[in-house]
């Protein structure tokens, strides 16, 4: 009867396994073993119950579609990571391991439930998890100042949410998301929203809260990056989609329009700004930055397809970025160097990396037949169906001026007669296989995805 | 044998992907696998073409097969007579295109041909799909090998214009993609069949259809191009190599023609209607543009490219006069056009690797250097100015007689336009073939790509004395959307 919680309870026993087993082997593999299959694990349990379409609703934790797809959504983010960061680590493989599966536990608790206090306690075990592992390479200047601007403004957001949650509970006195929705907020209404706001602005780095993005994403060690743009990231929108449409109806006017304008400025924005970058993994944290924008798109048209478009978007961004960091890591680690003008000659040297790098970035920039499309389309059908054509013109227009610079990396893989260097390993191989497939399986609208989004979106009006 | 069409689709798909597989083992053998899978993609469609009942402008050999269900969107294929003709132009130009490549492309072989045999599935796809989705995947899937094919294989300036091209156009088709979400928000019945949603259009109101038709307009203009939407087009084509000119002249341009026939004038008419007197004037104005502007170029290949222009203006001058004989004429003109632009950019590229320059200026005498590629170059510019006898004048007789009893102003402009036309070719022909010789021949042996333009040579003549060959497949599809 408690079947629901197993794949919670097994990213809990996974992480605590771990660090009991380093106390006697000190082991490179075992870590990695065990996380990745324990990931696998909690992910085909989320599949069964998915099939067997029961849900769990009680004490504080709510187990239904739409936790399940984002769930499963972190950790497709956080296999992606596990899979390749042994390539990057030289100690403490057991504590990054444990650390990343907690921050997974986190980021799924913060999405299975209808409580605010435990959407906060998920959403800071995440990122505490994060924090250190941000850090992780600590002797290099820049991994430790990523890491400091994240502790800061992380610290901030979390101040700033936590105040707003209590200003609800001031007004209201509960915490249920459920009975939130039936009582009047009162005077405090206004205050309490613009606090969750901005306190989840921060954490999705919506334009103008995002400047702690690039240099996180920069100093982070790669796969990190990765882990933070496909699935931290996505956790604050998770708990957007829950707290607004379901607890704040009454106030959507108010907040609806509030994510259109972040929306226009987060999309326009990060691709101005990605527009000039040198380096590729900058370039990408400012292209994630305006990836947001679209699934802002989502919030700001708030209908239940508008929603489902935010959540394949979620999906599609998820897999594009992530594996886009990912594959960026591993060409790094052997030219050693993140600028793009050295990614000559890559198309020659690795076809498949450059392959796979090429697709993810296609797919980011909302070309068919690849995932990014699908999202976008639906996200664009959503804003046109509410009468907010102005908001779809702008996505499409950003979405042509982010091919801009997206064509500017392949132009530099494939079209420059050049001899370089690399040799990539497996891991990343495998990588760029499951981007190509997903990406295309997705793009292609493999039915049963775009009907589970639309059920998710519909657990939450 | 059902599945005719998704075979059309899917035998160059996958014969991409052999291609590149053998390629992986003999990089000289992906050009001879390229041309069977080409060859045999022409003989199935030979057979489509028995199956295919002439008499019948309505889609047919339909085939349907569950997709989205959720969205009301599915994978639904036809034929009728518009779609016929365009698949028959594609896969006949991207036979010349790996002739015009045999010799021609020496780098990266192994990705080329793939590339080429992706391109050739898109436009496919692009024809034959009767779902707004699934068309549109394919209508943007063909951009991603056409700019692969501009950057990798083009000339100096290739990485500028691939860029262009692929930003462009890719907007373009974005606003197309508005317009396509406004008729299905629009549609009572949820769902994305042309088919169906071509009923449903006729009902809207025509202020309606005309906001739908702004993005239709931009979509098309974009690809055809139209005046001023034009400015990607000679960059791309001079810098494209001739293979890749051969395509994007050949049969690119024609997915905006289709549009304007499938998504405008079928799903829109109230609003080709109303902006009928603009689309005139936009067109008329092409036609003028298109013409004093190639007079002036310098380049014999971008002053092929803008009477790509001017040729294509002529379509949409057809369309928009919304007679019989207009739309038939149009639809004459676009396959003519294929044929005459994808001989006229493939000889150019002969002349510039036999001789080493392009410039109108230095060919002077080319007539003693290489008589056969001059011979070529003046039937396919005869053929281009509308001589008759050759499948350019049927085209643009027809487009006259039906517009002219539309409006009668606007087609003596028109008319007035050919002169132009006629005057820049002859002039080019003039400049180049006579005087004295300063070039040195490098002899070539050009068998290969002479015998792979043959076929084009033939199907101008031919359907310039028997246009009836081709008016069978087109009259009855336009008599039917005509009726309406």
């Amino acid at each position: 009867m408690y079947f629901e919680l197993t794949p919670y309870l097994i990213m809990l026993i996974v992480p605590l396994t771990v660090v009991a087993i380093d106390l006697v082997i000190n082991s490179k593999r075992i870590p990695y073993l065990l996380t990745i299959i324990g990931i696998l694990i909690s992910i085909s349990l989320f599949l069964d119950i998915l099939l067997s379409g029961t849900s769990f609703n009680k004490y504080m934790i709510s187990v239904n579609k739409f936790s399940i797809y984002l769930s499963i959504i972190f950790l497709i983010g956080g296999i992606l990571t596990a899979t390749v960061s042994n390539e990057f680590l030289e100690s403490a493989h057991a504590e990054f391991y444990s650390l990343l599966s907690f921050s997974l536990l986190g980021m799924m608790l913060a999405v299975s439930t209808k409580n605010l206090i435990m959407i906060y306690i998920g959403m800071e075990l995440a990122s505490l998890s994060l924090i250190p592992l941000v850090s992780f390479f600590k002797k290099k200047e820049k991994s430790t100042e990523a890491a400091l601007k994240y502790l800061i403004l992380n610290g901030i957001s979390s101040a700033l949410f936590i105040y707003g949650i209590s200003l609800f509970y001031v007004s209201t006195s509960t915490t249920n998301l459920i009975q939130l929705s039936k009582i009047s907020l009162g005077p405090l209404s206004l205050p309490a929203l613009a606090f969750v706001v901005v306190g989840i602005g921060f954490k999705i780095s919506a334009v103008p809260f995002h400047f702690w993005a690039p240099d996180t994403f920069e100093g982070a060690p790669t796969p990190i990056t990765s882990f933070l743009s496909s699935s931290s990231k996505k956790m604050g929108f998770g708990v957007a989609l829950l707290i607004f449409p379901m607890a704040l109806a009454s106030y959507q006017a108010n907040w609806t329009t509030v994510f259109a304008i972040l929306a226009v400025g987060t999309m326009t924005l990060g691709n101005i700004a990605a527009i000039k970058q040198e380096n590729i993994k900058r370039m990408l944290a400012y292209s994630s930055i305006s990836q947001s924008g679209y699934i802002l798109i989502g919030l700001a048209v708030a209908t239940k397809i508008g929603l489902a478009g935010s959540l394949i978007q979620i999906l599609a961004h998820n897999l594009g970025s992530g594996a886009a960091f990912i594959l960026i890591g591993g060409i790094a680690l052997t030219i050693n160097t993140e600028l793009i003008e050295e990614f000559k000659g890559l198309g020659k040297s690795s076809p498949l990396i450059a392959l796979a790098l090429t697709i993810c970035l296609l797919s980011l920039g909302g070309i068919p037949p690849f995932a990014g499309f699908l999202s976008k389309f639906i996200l664009f059908l959503s804003a046109i169906e509410e009468n907010m054509l102005w908001l779809a013109v702008i996505g499409i227009i950003n979405s042509a001026i982010s091919i801009y610079y997206y064509a500017n990396v392949i132009k530099n893989m494939y079209f420059y007669d050049k001899q370089i260097k690399s040799e990539i390993s497996r891991p990343f191989k495998i990588i760029a296989v499951f981007a190509i497939l997903s990406l295309i399986a997705v793009g292609l609208g493999y039915d049963p995805i775009l009907e589970l989004a639309i059920e998710a979106a519909n657990t939450l009006t | 044998m059902n599945q005719l069409l998704s075979l059309l689709i899917l035998i160059p798909l996958v014969g991409g992907v052999i291609t590149y597989l053998v390629g992986r083992f003999n990089k000289e053998a992906t050009k001879y696998s390229a041309l069977s899978i080409s060859i045999i993609t022409g003989i199935l469609f030979l057979l489509t073409l028995t199956k295919f009942n002439i008499k019948i402008g309505k889609y047919q050999l339909v085939e349907e097969y569950s997709w989205l269900n959720s969205i009301g969107s599915q994978i639904l294929l036809g034929i009728d007579g518009l779609s016929a003709t365009l698949v028959g132009l594609t896969i006949l130009l991207t036979i010349v295109a790996i002739g015009m490549s045999w010799k021609k492309i020496k780098k990266k072989k192994k990705s080329y041909y793939p590339l080429l045999l992706l391109l050739e599935a898109g436009l496919i796809g692009v024809f034959l799909s009767l779902d707004f989705i699934i068309f549109f995947i394919f209508w943007e899937i063909t951009l991603i090998p056409m700019f692969f094919i501009i950057a990798i294989w083009g000339g100096e300036r290739r990485l500028y214009a691939s860029i262009k091209f692929f930003i462009y156009t890719h907007l373009s088709s974005l606003f197309l993609l508005i317009s396509i979400i406004a008729i299905y928000l629009h549609s009572p019945i949820q769902t994305f069949s042309i088919p169906v949603l071509t009923e449903i259009t006729q009902t809207f109101s025509p202020q309606l259809q005309l906001m739908i038709f702004i993005g239709v307009f931009i979509g098309f203009a974009v690809k055809m191009p139209i005046v001023p939407f034009h400015t990607w087009l000679p960059d791309a084509h001079v810098e494209a190599p001739t293979p890749g000119s051969v395509m994007l002249a050949g049969v690119l341009l024609k997915m905006g023609g289709y549009v304007l026939i499938r998504v405008g004038y079928m799903m829109l008419p109230s609003a080709i209607d109303l902006a009928m007197p603009i689309l005139a004037i936009i067109s008329i104005v092409t036609m003028f543009y298109a013409g004093f502007v190639a007079m002036g170029q310098e380049d014999l290949k971008s002053l092929i490219a803008y009477s790509s222009v001017g040729h294509m203006g002529i379509v949409l001058f057809g369309v928009a006069s919304m007679t019989v004989y207009g739309i038939a004429g149009g639809i004459y003109q676009m396959i003519s056009h294929g044929l005459i632009s994808a001989l006229l950019f493939s000889i150019c590229g002969m002349i510039k690797k036999d001789v080493g320059t392009r410039k109108i200026s230095k060919l002077s005498g080319l007539a003693k250097e290489t008589p056969t590629l001059t011979g070529i170059l003046v039937f396919g510019s005869f053929a281009g100015l509308g001589l008759p006898s050759l499948s350019g004048f049927i085209a643009e007789l027809t487009v006259f007689i039906g517009a002219f009893s539309t409006w009668e102003i606007y087609t003596i402009l028109a008319i007035i336009s050919l002169i132009v036309t006629a005057s820049y070719f002859i002039w080019m022909l003039q400049r180049t073939i006579f005087g004295e010789s300063q070039l040195n021949s490098k002899e070539i042996n050009w068998k290969i790509e002479i015998t792979s333009l043959i076929p084009l040579i033939i199907l101008i003549i031919i359907f310039g004395v028997y246009p009836d060959l081709l008016f069978d497949y087109i009259n009855p599809f336009v008599k039917l959307i005509t009726s309406i």
